[in-house]
């Protein structure tokens, strides 16, 4: 489909993104409340390509049907009519609650799956697909955490303890991303999108590593920086990307030990060989605060930037030399 | 070589084979840091044993993957959207999707796009009723087939192709794209900025603002198919 000539106009200091290139075959649909991006180079003349990455977004659909808060149906949202109950789970949640569990112990719970219901309370309800608002029908205990959930490995099955709704929103999307790389792996160089959550492996359409910009957290036509990046995820969490509808109750990132929206920072990126964990481990950061989410990032062998308010950068040391 | 699976004190289990993969990270020379069971090394090891698993077995007993019109995904898409001022979300679909089919726009690829036609509809405090769906208003609204619109948004263009079959949208999706962005690099003094420069960019992290020219592709796409 050829561009309409009304886009195509070029001002200065503007960069093209996301050109439509002949060479690689590419898809945008929507899902996961986002706009999901797969471009595989050179898949217009390979077989298979269409078929790898129409099985790449059922992965999404499977993961969103296991892991959406937003879906009073999803697996996730049946379990809070089993409190108390051990219940045998798919690998989809089994993993994902496995793995946001995991961080929530590494970070002192400045990461928690469990602050399900206080989004809810702000505002963070609704269904995009359907415009319906989610009400779980369950208080959650206040003082309810990480803790509260029960692994059984050999059962696969997840018992919550207490009260809780889950949200797996800084898990799925980069499970989702991950699953979806795993098909398109035989084809060698292609981009996952995710809103901005992404997986690049390979050379792009030029031969070159993937060039990266970050959005700049205050001026929403900028970038802050651009990268080169190969067979890695990076993952951008911002205070700018979704407002609470009640006003005063601040953005979608929550501090679940203070039920407040954490100040300290604008954004933070990771780069790392997951998009999993880019995708936690930039959440559980953007909690801990520039210092201590920096020491996190650095612990955990991931380079990463975070951006306070004030705009001042901190970043990991291995972060810069993927800048260009 | 493999070993039996363990749990770990958090509950996790290790995977019977520990092969490197491409979703392990190598080895960095002088990483001395790095935690044998970080949580990369998790991360990893979840997504080998969900695709290992696969579509069959990954399937929760009550699953059902429904996707309903893309009509109502437009709709809550722009209220989703941030904004300058926190915009109420509406509390019903098919107003929204009222809207959308009214436009008399009738030219695909048209650089205008029309005024944005989100209502803002005070919220209720508690939604429990269900809200009306869209697919009262899409149903026997649209002839069967594909139609292609535009729309453009601060930051670009998109063209979307939607397809109806038996009066309902079965899918839209974006079939070119061109988003530009100009360039400002922070230096390393608070505030000090360099000046723009010119580069070409693949992709963006950090979510994006591109709803509204999705929400106008749409619009126009349907406004053919009466």
């Amino acid at each position: 489909m050829a561009i309409p000539e009304a886009f195509n106009p070029v001002f200065p200091g503007d960069i093209r993104s996301h050109p439509t290139n002949p060479a690689s075959y590419t898809r945008t649909t929507v899902l996961m409340d986002t706009f999901v991006t797969i471009e595989v180079v050179g898949g217009t003349e390979r077989a298979g390509s269409a078929e790898a990455v129409e099985r790449a977004f059922a992965w999404f659909r499977q993961v969103e049907a296991v892991c959406s808060r937003f879906d009073p149906q999803s697996e996730v949202q049946q379990l809070t009519a089993r409190v108390g109950k051990p219940t045998p789970v798919s690998d989809i949640l089994y993993e994902a609650v496995a793995f946001a569990l995991a961080v929530a112990q590494a970070s002192g719970g400045a990461f928690d799956p469990t602050i399900g219901q206080r989004l809810e309370r702000r505002g963070f309800d609704r269904n995009y697909r359907t415009g319906e608002a989610v009400v779980t029908p369950l208080i959650a205990e206040a003082g309810a955490s990480y803790r509260d959930i029960r692994l059984d490995p050999a059962r696969k099955a997840i018992t919550l303890r207490r009260p809780v709704v889950l949200d797996l929103g800084a898990v799925a999307k980069g499970l989702a991303v991950d699953l979806a790389a795993q098909e398109l792996a035989p084809f060698g160089n292609f981009a996952i999108d995710a809103g901005g959550d992404l997986l690049v492996r390979g050379l792009n359409a030029a031969g070159e590593p993937w060039r990266i910009g970050i959005r700049h957290p205050r001026r929403p036509d900028e970038l802050l920086a651009t990268l080169r990046l190969s067979d890695l995820a990076i993952c951008t969490s911002g205070d700018y990307e979704r407002q609470s509808p009640h006003p005063g109750e601040g953005h979608h990132l929550l501090d679940p030990r203070s039920g407040h929206s954490p100040e300290a920072v604008a954004s933070v990126t990771v780069i790392a060989p997951t998009t999993m964990a880019a995708d936690a481990l930039g959440t559980a950061a953007f909690v801990l605060g520039p210092r201590r989410g920096l020491r996190f990032l650095e612990r955990q062998g991931v380079a990463g930037l975070i951006v306070a308010p004030t705009l001042e950068q901190h970043a990991t040391p291995h972060f810069r030399s993927y800048l260009v | 070589m493999s070993t039996e699976p363990e749990s770990t004190s958090q509950g996790y289990r290790r995977p019977a084979t520990q092969r490197p993969t491409a979703l392990t990270p190598p080895r960095k020379p002088g990483n001395k840091k790095r935690l044998a069971n970080g949580l990369v090394a998790l991360s990893s090891a979840a997504v080998i044993a969900v695709y290992a698993a696969g579509y069959a077995r990954t399937a929760p007993a009550a699953s059902l993957v429904y996707e309903p019109p893309l009509a109502a995904v437009v709709s809550t898409l722009e209220t989703t959207t941030p904004t300058a001022t926190n915009v109420p979300p509406t509390t019903t679909t098919s107003a929204a999707v009222a809207t959308a089919t009214t436009p008399a726009v009738a030219s695909s690829g048209a650089a205008a796009a029309p005024t944005a036609t989100a209502t803002a509809v005070a919220p209720t405090a508690t939604t429990a009723a269900a809200t009306a769906t869209a697919t009262q208003a899409a149903t026997s609204a649209y002839r069967d087939g594909t139609y292609t619109g535009s729309g453009t948004s601060r930051h670009g263009g998109v063209t979307v192709a939607v397809v109806i079959k038996n009066g309902r949208i079965v899918s839209a999706e974006i079939t070119a794209s061109n988003t530009r962005y100009p360039i400002s690099r922070i230096a390393n003094l608070p505030g000090e900025v360099v000046a723009t420069q010119s580069a070409n960019i693949n992709y963006v992290s950090g979510a994006t603002d591109s709803s509204m020219a999705f929400r106008t592709a749409v619009t126009n796409a349907l406004a053919q198919a009466h």
